[in-house]
């Protein structure tokens, strides 16, 4: 009878058709939506955005932690989209914190978000902590639970690291995980297959997402950035509104058969000091490889409502894909 | 100023781009500023005021961010004041005026002075201004403060950035305060008085976001703007953020340089403002700079953000005794030094791989300078030069540019140790075989390094380390495990062997021991005796005791006192209840060994002790181990990882010896409740052996043997049973209690 009933569930659940909503982060200290960002907005019936509020960091000078980069121009978000805070705490800000003084960094950041908007119905932290700042994280978690209305969905990101090596990082206690499917490479190997997306590494962690204790949504890439190296070492990240001229050939040659260039002239750009020799390497996923990420999660997660969201909503990133894109890799998780 | 400077910093935005924060710190792990791998020590350049811009990867500054500017601005106001009161106020009475008094207070002065009703407190009677003469100097300096202080409003912020700044509403209209200061400004007369209301008046429309106004306010009385060591500076900076905020990068960063050049208190500020955007604007600040040294200054500041070997070379083509590219330099250096980091400092036996991550054009123009011999100061070049080169194990070039360091080799004493530890660099790195010639070659350098005294500055310790693991490494590979020993303790794990560790005393007692061994021999902090102690521990753990008693003896002045008293134990293990306990007698290594050896002849020679004697020799043994009381019985100066290893400490964990006696005891006792002891401690042992030695993959937490089984199946009638139901919990879940 019990047998007959599970296979009769599991036909009723297979029937059901998910729901999977798209979104989006918004990653900026100034709130402001260019035309083409409302415009896949509206295409993509986003309900929701996941906005950064504020960075969290201990302060050199005192050694407490402080918020940093405080998002302005909250006033600007429409308002047919609701706006889920996201705060991103550094790793190092646990590290040699008490018990008291954790709590008061719940206080002091459910406090600052709802200074910023005091209406959300789902509040996500976001913080790439490890096992040395596992209890004081778990624990911040927990002090905030205490802090926000019973109704507010508490959810954090989860790095795949932290998915495979549960044993080492532990499970959050947040209501749902949104696991970042990206940063997977090495950077430092300029050789190395793409930093932000490889299938190759990414089916290293895809079977452990199964198992996973907490219901995950899904983070997905469609940043761009150049990895700077100069003399085989990361010189830095280049990114958004640092992005160079790369098609100036007096300053730069693209490499044959890559997505790698070459600086020929020493020059400063944008505030990032170029040197002769130094080289770019160029990483971005593409449609392709979105649709495939997509495919590969499927495969390996619970058909269950869920959220696909993009990482990160700026024009720039946007105009690479065609709304179609986006649809497949939604569509992908149903 | 420093404040909103701060504040700035705070903008950026550090989760875009954490992940390249963990690849920089990955390298060095912990809380550690990444200096700890370091063998290139900053300091040789002899130039404290550069301290803060040495090399660091945790903090902006080597030295920590502190707030020193506002302190140093707090006393030098005072100081002007005073200066400007004639005098005759004493120091307390202006500090109390400027910082403490409130705006009610300072108006009550005023009144007060002119006569009129006033409602001053106890202390500021006690500072009153009122015999001060002229009284307009009193009055000006009230009038002064009353303004200023209102201004703090939107100058002086306080920093929490938790509060709700934003939405806080002001008492003070700044508009109202900025007539105020024009009017002020246009009214004095005195030349101190303009100057201070000159500088008020231009951070109140630099704060008001009126840049032009604040700007020009600066060019109007950039004359008056004479406190050194205070406004002077404080005045340019408020400029340059003004130009900063227009988006005139080149006038901005020109003149942020000046106050960086001029005013050491404001050097870090001036630092952090500083920020060249485009290659344009950078062009364009160069043709701002009048002189040539203001011109090095530029460079000087470019080189700290970016690119120091351009840097350099165009500070030296414009002056080439120039010293301002000193500090980059060695920030140069430190930064190639970085790539060698590994999790014990720098890991020079990486070198050829890594070599290829040295910085080419670094090499090339540290090559130049060595070889020109021109700079202000050569023999950092020479040192500089030769380091690199040799992490980059171009040797020849290396010997070279050292053998133009050493004249100089003996100028300081911070000199004469760095020029010996890249020699020992350049001769340890191609180093293949450690041959008597060898050693004797690095003799004088490992001198110098290992036995003079050093400046505190001084980066010895992975040089240190690195050249004992080297010199080990080599001395193994020749299966002489004895001076492997000796140039590095630990290098080896062999000292669970007694015939291993008799060669290593037979080694220690060698009379005609080389310079290089004596010189190891004199720095290793160990002794011949260091090893006696831990022969005396393995023939204790053989059950030697004779052998272990005559080792012990033979240290000298030998002491090794014991915690608690050994030969107790409980159902539960409590070693600091044991420590704590009354103990009668204090026992030591020997002692211990000693009452051991007479309990053993009893239980021998008297065989209706034997049960009892047996089981407190087995208590002794089980005890010495990890899990007892008196496990300070292994406290050797050898091998104390600070890590507790298991491998290197296997001997420590094994009770194979005090199981092998409570059975014995248990066999020599017809006292079943002295069995059910020694049941019950075997069982112990038992279990600490599984759980020392348990597989991988072993998940559970519980395991029972064959003598819980037979403490269920024979003794449960006895007394000692019901303590161990009462107090193991363990044993209680093994009969389903």
């Amino acid at each position: 009878m019990i047998r007959y009933f599970l296979a009769f569930s599991i036909f009723f659940v297979s029937c059901k058709k998910t729901n999977i909503e798209a979104s989006f982060y918004y990653w900026k200290t100034k709130f402001n939506l260019s035309q083409t960002e409302k415009k896949i907005l509206k295409e993509l019936n986003t309900k929701a955005l996941y906005v950064r509020f504020f960075d969290v960091d201990i302060s050199e000078e005192s050694g407490k932690p402080l918020p940093v980069a405080v998002l302005e121009g909250v006033d600007s978000i429409p308002r047919n989209i609701n706006c889920i805070p996201v705060v991103f705490i550094t790793n190092r800000t646990f590290l040699n914190l008490n018990k008291g003084q954790v709590a008061l960094l719940a206080k002091n950041s459910v406090s600052k978000i709802n200074s910023i908007k005091n209406n959300y119905a789902e509040l996500q932290f976001d913080c790439d902590w490890s096992g040395k700042t596992k209890e004081n994280y778990f624990f911040f978690l927990e002090e905030v639970k205490k802090l926000i209305p019973k109704d507010v969905m508490l959810t954090c990101t989860i790095r795949l690291h932290q998915v495979k090596y549960t044993f080492k990082t532990g499970v959050p206690p947040a209501s749902r995980g949104m696991l970042m499917f990206y940063n997977m490479g090495d950077l430092g190997n300029i050789n190395g297959e793409n930093s932000i997306y490889s299938s190759k590494i990414a089916e290293k962690y895809t079977s452990f997402l199964k198992t996973y204790e907490l219901p995950l949504d899904m983070a997905l890439p469609i940043f761009k950035w150049y990895v700077h190296y100069r003399n085989n070492s990361v010189a830095g990240l280049i990114t958004k509104n640092e992005m160079p001229k790369i098609n100036d050939t007096i300053l730069f040659s693209q490499q044959e058969n890559n997505t790698k260039f070459n600086v020929k002239t020493d020059h400063l750009e944008n505030g990032i000091f170029y040197k002769k020799g130094d080289v770019l390497k160029y990483e971005t996923i593409s449609k392709e490889q979105l649709i495939e990420a997509a495919e590969l999660l499927q495969q390996n997660l619970k058909k269950e409502d869920r959220k696909i969201v993009f990482y990160d909503l700026d024009e720039n990133n946007i105009n690479y894909y065609e709304k179609e894109t986006f649809e497949k890799v939604v569509a992908g998780f149903n | 100023m420093k404040k909103k400077l701060l504040k700035r910093l705070l903008l950026v935005l550090i989760s875009g781009s954490c992940i390249a924060t963990i690849t920089v710190l990955a390298c060095a792990g912990g809380d550690w500023d990444g200096t700890e791998g370091s063998m290139f020590t900053p300091e040789i350049i002899n130039q404290p005021k550069y301290k803060p811009f040495f090399r660091t990867q945790a903090t902006p500054f080597y030295d920590g961010y502190d707030d020193a500017s506002a302190g140093i601005f707090k006393e030098q106001n005072t100081k002007d004041w005073m200066n400007f009161l004639g005098n005759n106020l004493s120091k307390e009475a202006v500090d109390y005026w400027l910082y403490e008094a409130t705006i009610n207070q300072i108006d009550s002065m005023i009144f007060d002075i002119k006569k009129k009703p006033s409602n001053l407190t106890q202390k500021s009677q006690s500072y009153s201004l009122k015999a001060l003469q002229p009284e307009s100097k009193a009055t000006g300096f009230l009038y002064f403060l009353g303004f200023a202080k209102r201004n703090e409003e939107f100058a002086v912020k306080e920093i929490n950035y938790w509060g709700d700044e934003n939405k806080k509403k002001g008492v003070y209209s700044i508009t109202k305060q900025i007539a105020g200061g024009v009017n002020f400004l246009a009214k004095a007369t005195d030349a101190f008085m303009k100057e201070r209301y000159a500088f008020q008046l231009e951070r109140l429309y630099f704060f008001n976001k009126e840049y032009n106004n604040a700007i020009k306010i600066y060019k109007e009385n950039e004359g008056a703007f004479k406190s050194e060591d205070n406004i002077k500076w404080r005045a340019l900076s408020y400029c340059a953020g003004a130009y900063y905020r227009q988006g005139q990068y080149a006038q901005a960063n020109y003149l942020f340089s000046k106050v960086f050049d001029g005013f050491d208190a404001l050097k870090k500020s001036a630092y952090l403002s500083f920020h060249p955007l485009q290659q344009a604007d950078w062009n364009e600040c160069l043709g701002l700079a009048k002189t040539t040294h203001e011109k090095e200054v530029l460079w000087q500041m470019f080189g700290l953000y970016n690119d120091y070997v351009t840097a350099m070379r165009e500070i030296l083509k414009l002056n080439p005794k120039s010293d301002m590219a000193d500090v980059l330099l060695t920030r140069a250096v430190n930064i190639e030094e970085e790539k060698f980091n590994g999790n014990l400092g720098n890991d020079l036996s990486k070198q050829k791989e890594l070599s290829e991550k040295i910085d080419k054009n670094l090499v090339a123009f540290l090559d130049e300078m060595s070889a020109t011999n021109s700079a202000n100061n050569p023999v950092i070049w020479h040192l500089s030069a030769a380091y690199v080169n040799y992490l980059k194990q171009n040797f020849a070039t290396g010997d070279k540019q050292l053998k133009l360091a050493e004249r100089y080799s003996k100028t300081s004493k911070m000199i004469k140790a760095q020029y010996h530890l890249i020699s020992l660099v350049g001769k340890v790195s191609r180093l293949t075989d450690l041959t008597p010639k060898a050693e004797a070659d690095l003799l004088t350098d490992l001198k110098v390094m290992f036995k003079d005294e050093v400046e505190n500055s001084f980066r010895p310790n992975a040089a240190r380390l690195w050249v004992r693991t080297t010199l080990a490494k080599l001395a193994i590979k020749k299966e002489e495990h004895e001076k492997a020993e000796l140039i590095l303790n630990g290098i080896e794990n062999r000292f669970d062997k007694i015939d291993n560790l008799k060669s290593m005393i037979a080694y220690w007692d060698k009379e005609n021991k080389s310079e290089f061994e004596k010189l190891f021999s004199e720095v290793s902090g160990l002794t011949k005796f260091s090893y006696v102690t831990l022969l005396g521990i393995c023939y204790t753990q053989n059950d030697q005791l004779e052998d272990a008693l005559r080792a012990f003896k033979s240290i000298p002045k030998y002491k090794n006192e014991l915690l608690g008293n050994p030969f107790t134990i409980h159902v539960k293990d409590c070693h600091d209840c044991d420590h704590e306990a009354v103990q009668k007698t204090k026992y030591n290594n020997i002692s211990f060994v000693e009452k051991l050896i007479e309990m053993k002849g009893i239980a021998i020679s008297k065989p209706a002790e034997a049960g009892q004697n047996y089981f407190l020799v087995a208590n002794g043994f089980y005890n010495m181990t990890y899990f007892g009381n008196a496990r300070y019985f292994y406290n050797s100066q050898i091998n104390s990882n600070y890590y507790f290893d298991e491998e290197l400490h296997a001997a420590e964990l094994d009770n194979e010896l005090a199981l092998k006696y409570y059975l014995l005891a248990r066999s020599k006792t017809s006292d079943k409740e002295l069995q059910a002891k020694c049941t019950f401690m075997a069982a112990k042992c038992e279990q600490n052996k599984f759980f020392t030695n348990k597989p991988k993959d072993y998940k559970g937490d519980f395991r029972s043997g064959v003598y819980f089984a037979q403490l269920k199946k024979e003794y449960t009638t006895t007394k000692y049973y019901q303590e161990i139901i009462k107090e193991c919990g363990y044993y209680r879940k093994y009969i389903g209690k």
